[in-house]
């Protein structure tokens, strides 16, 4: 019965009139969310009919999906948006959703800037200082490798993590900004829109790249440089030119894991599988980015990123979710509760 | 720009009219952006001159209920019952709603301005406020407005205590495991600041409209001469109107001290200096002395709340909550710095202010046609307000579940003496007092923290105001 009058009063809430509706799992203002009201107002024109975004917040954004998953998805005009952090979420939370089964009608692999106080020499021994949350375990793990080079176990990581990082939870963007321009941290993270908006050409910041993680190649499935950036400063490149050998080892793996997930599922949009509109809104997704209007919208929000639409979509969840291996996996979880003691569950069912 | 223009009348009117209405005010008005809020989200300064005209305007209109039927019009217009309401049943209602508009208009474009033009100035205070300094500041904040809002240190310390428990449920920042949820998944986000404040101040205050009989306004006559009267009285007594301003901002700077509490001192303060006049008997000067101490309070309580983050009032809570909802980020340099953001603000309150007044002028005789509506009409326009504003959340039960519970607590803190802005300014700082700690902790050793000059000085105000509380309560049990 409560079931059913709460999904009476969400379908209530959503206008009858709303033909497509986007559901967002986080609250309104949130990167995701405005992302989600830039593509509906642009996707409506090619559709020809209405699409409307709801927000179904919650814990680590996971209720909304959860939502999506056990109720809506079953409605042929629900999309589901989803973010970085949900793809994360997927790999070390307890959550219901499952990207199996689902059917991508479109993704934009996004890419996150790693930067540092200018003239920072972390390899003097300096500590680094950097504000953690959810969403950003994965650059977690690149400082940590950037810091000790290539170590043969994960306590071993761990050991010298303790040893060399200061990680900060609790503090939101606009607190960690200014934490830094304050030098109380001396790392900072962003998008990359924000990292231009921010820290780009501002004195008063006086930060500069440290390392980005590069954006993934759908014709090699590897990770490629973003063109968004000069050469050299894709995560593995400087890893190399610090410590002069290729990243390796349990920590490397867990990372490539957890990047894959953060980052080629940045920004995605889905529907149940068998969904009858699936053609209908890949086609007009389609259009929609080569609308020259849409495309600079969505640009001023995210930078200069390609979409993935079509079967492509399904095809590059596919290979990540290929990618999950039992000892990767593990040392994710592990990685996640005891360097930034976030309560994490590893799930045996994720594993091929 | 015309869109602009736009949402500043839509404010000014919306406010003008929730300022009429018995018992609703800023803090319930302001719920309503909660349910418009998809309008706003693609170009948030809209949500700012909205949210701003609709404060100077219901900071101006709230006079009248006060004056003319002797029931406040908002928490913060109660000092302008005690001698605005003689002075309409004495037949001289125009005079007082001319001497209330021009003191209202006056003193919040004096103030709005210092206000909101200074805000660049006040934000490169940012710059020395580390998060130890933060930390410590939301320390005094949670004693201030525990300790002053209540006389009783032992209901302080219960209002202090339920504000920081509600506003501890969730999550925990640093794990992310949760807290206090009693099992219940849709607490793991926390309790959402709407339901809070629906609960705290809504939903008692319908009760007791539907409890209340209904009051008649009193009738006003020869208006147009008894309006510019009063207007007279404003300038003959400008050094009352000055004073009553200048409380008003002091006391809205403060968190916990604004509404009707800075009201009360500007009255008494007027009271104290004719010390051979009568007052509560229709003195215009009373009326005078208190009534632009709410314009004042306005544009004062958002100043901590734009610049550093901390809500000084009930309605600034809403306006954080909104403006975090929209992007923009208070309490950062980005923000006080952003030239669009400050022009929105002050914008919006300056420009209703002044509108409001000519609105208010010639609307007087609707507003007594207004105020004849019998209560239970009102109860339910709240009502309305109030459960669509809570339901925008996550659209499902839940949502009403949390505010019928929120509405429970408030009666019960309204019925035995707890402080309700106490309890809703902990619930807005607790979050971020915890995190701050933890944080200053985790970069920085106690001796490092303890010897920060700004720290220092933030630790022993936050001493002496417990020290002086208790003292003041002990001598008053003598």
């Amino acid at each position: 019965m409560k079931k059913f009058l709460t999904a009476l009063a969400l379908t209530f809430s959503i206008s009858a009139s709303a033909e497509y509706i986007m559901i967002v799992p986080q609250q309104p203002g949130n990167g995701t969310s405005v992302w989600s009201q830039i593509v509906a107002r642009h996707l409506e024109k090619q559709l020809g009919e209405p699409v409307v975004v709801r927000h179904i917040p919650g814990a680590k954004d996971i209720p909304g999906f959860n939502k999506f998953h056990n109720d809506l998805r079953f409605n042929d005009n629900i999309i589901m948006v989803s973010h970085g952090g949900n793809g994360i979420g997927y790999l070390v939370d307890d959550v219901d959703y499952d990207y199996k089964y689902y059917d991508s009608v479109g993704m934009m692999n996004l890419n996150i800037v790693v930067g540092k106080k200018q003239g920072v020499d972390f390899q003097s021994g300096t500590k680094a200082k950097i504000a953690g949350s959810s969403g950003r375990e994965t650059d977690g793990m690149a400082i940590a490798m950037l810091l000790c080079g290539n170590l043969s176990t994960i306590q071993e990581y761990l050991d010298c993590w303790n040893d060399r990082v200061v990680w900060v939870n609790g503090l939101k963007g606009s607190e960690r900004r200014l934490a830094f321009m304050r030098g109380e941290f001396n790392v900072a993270r962003e998008s990359v829109v924000s990292w231009n908006k921010y820290y780009t050409d501002n004195s008063d910041a006086d930060a500069e790249i440290w390392f980005h993680h590069g954006v993934y190649d759908l014709n090699t499935k590897q990770q490629k440089e973003d063109p968004n950036f000069p050469p050299g400063l894709r995560f593995e490149t400087v890893f190399e030119k610090t410590w002069g050998e290729k990243p390796t080892g349990p920590l490397y793996e867990a990372y490539t894991l957890s990047r894959n997930f953060r980052d080629v599922l940045q920004k995605a949009l889905w529907v149940n599988k068998g969904n009858p509109n699936l053609e209908k809104l890949r086609s007009a997704l389609t259009d929609m980015i080569t609308d020259p209007e849409a495309a600079a919208a969505l640009e001023r929000e995210t930078g200069e990123y390609e979409w993935i639409v079509g079967d492509d979509g399904n095809q590059v969840v596919d290979k990540i979710r290929k990618n999950i291996n039992e000892q990767k996996l593990k040392d994710m979880v592990w990685w996640h509760e005891n360097a930034y003691g976030y309560p994490s569950v590893f799930k045996s069912n994720l594993l091929n | 720009m015309i869109e602009y223009a736009l949402w500043l009348i839509a404010g000014t009117v919306y406010g003008t009219v929730i300022g009429v209405i018995p018992i609703a005010g800023a803090t319930i008005g302001l719920l309503a952006v909660f349910g418009m809020i998809d309008h706003f989200l693609l170009n948030p300064y809209l949500g700012v001159v909205f949210m701003t005209s609709f404060l100077g305007a219901v900071s101006s209109s709230d006079s009248y209920t006060s004056i003319l039927t002797g029931i406040p019009g908002g928490g913060s217009t109660a000092a302008s019952i005690i001698d605005g309401h003689p002075l309409a049943k004495q037949g001289q209602a125009g005079r007082a709603v001319g001497a209330a508009l021009l003191d209202s208009t006056v003193n919040g474009l004096f103030w709005g301005t210092v206000a909101f033009g200074l805000l660049p100035f006040y934000g490169k205070l940012i710059m020395y406020f580390g998060i130890p300094e933060f930390a410590a500041l939301m320390l005094v904040s949670v004693i201030c407005v525990g300790f002053i809002t209540v006389k009783n240190p032992w209901l302080s310390i219960i209002s202090i205590s339920l504000g920081l428990f509600l506003g501890l449920i969730g999550q925990d920042p640093g794990t992310g495991a949760h807290r206090f949820t009693f099992g219940w998944e849709y607490l793991a986000a926390g309790i959402q600041v709407v339901p809070i404040i629906a609960g705290l101040f809504a939903i008692p205050e319908i009760v007791s409209c539907l409890l209340e009989k209904n009051s008649r306004p009193a009738p006003i006559n020869n208006y147009w001469k008894q309006l510019f009267s009063g207007f007279k009285d404003v300038v003959r007594y400008r050094k009352d109107a000055a004073r009553g301003g200048i409380i008003g901002f002091v006391t809205g700077v403060i968190p916990g001290i604004g509404g009707s509490v800075g009201d009360m001192i500007a009255y008494g303060s007027t009271v104290a200096i004719h010390k051979d006049e009568k007052f509560g008997q229709g003195n215009v000067k009373g009326l005078i002395g208190c009534e632009g101490a709410n314009n004042a309070q306005k544009p004062a309580s958002l100043i901590p709340t734009i610049v550093f983050g901390i809500p000084a009032a009930p309605f600034a809570v809403i306006f954080l909550a909104v403006c975090t909802t929209l992007g923009l980020d208070l309490g950062t340099i980005q923000l006080v710095n952003d030239s669009k953001f400050i022009y929105s603000v002050t914008a919006g309150f300056i420009l209703s202010t002044i509108v409001s007044f000519f609105l208010c002028i010639f609307i007087t005789k609707l507003v007594v046609k207004i105020l004849s509506i019998p209560n239970w009409i009102y109860a339910i326009m709240i009502s309305i307000i109030v459960f669509w504003s809570s339901f925008q959340y996550t659209g499902t039960l839940n949502d009403l579940y949390i505010l019928l519970i929120c509405g429970v607590i408030g009666i019960s803190c309204k019925y035995s003496g707890l402080s309700r802005p106490a309890v809703l300014l902990c619930y807005i700082i607790a979050e971020k007092f915890e995190n701050y700690t933890q944080q200053a902790f985790t970069l920085y050793s106690l001796d490092e923290i303890i010897t920060r000059p700004i720290v220092q000085v933030l630790l022993v105000i936050a001493v002496l105001l417990i020290f002086t509380n208790i003292k003041k309560f002990i001598k008053d049990k003598q």
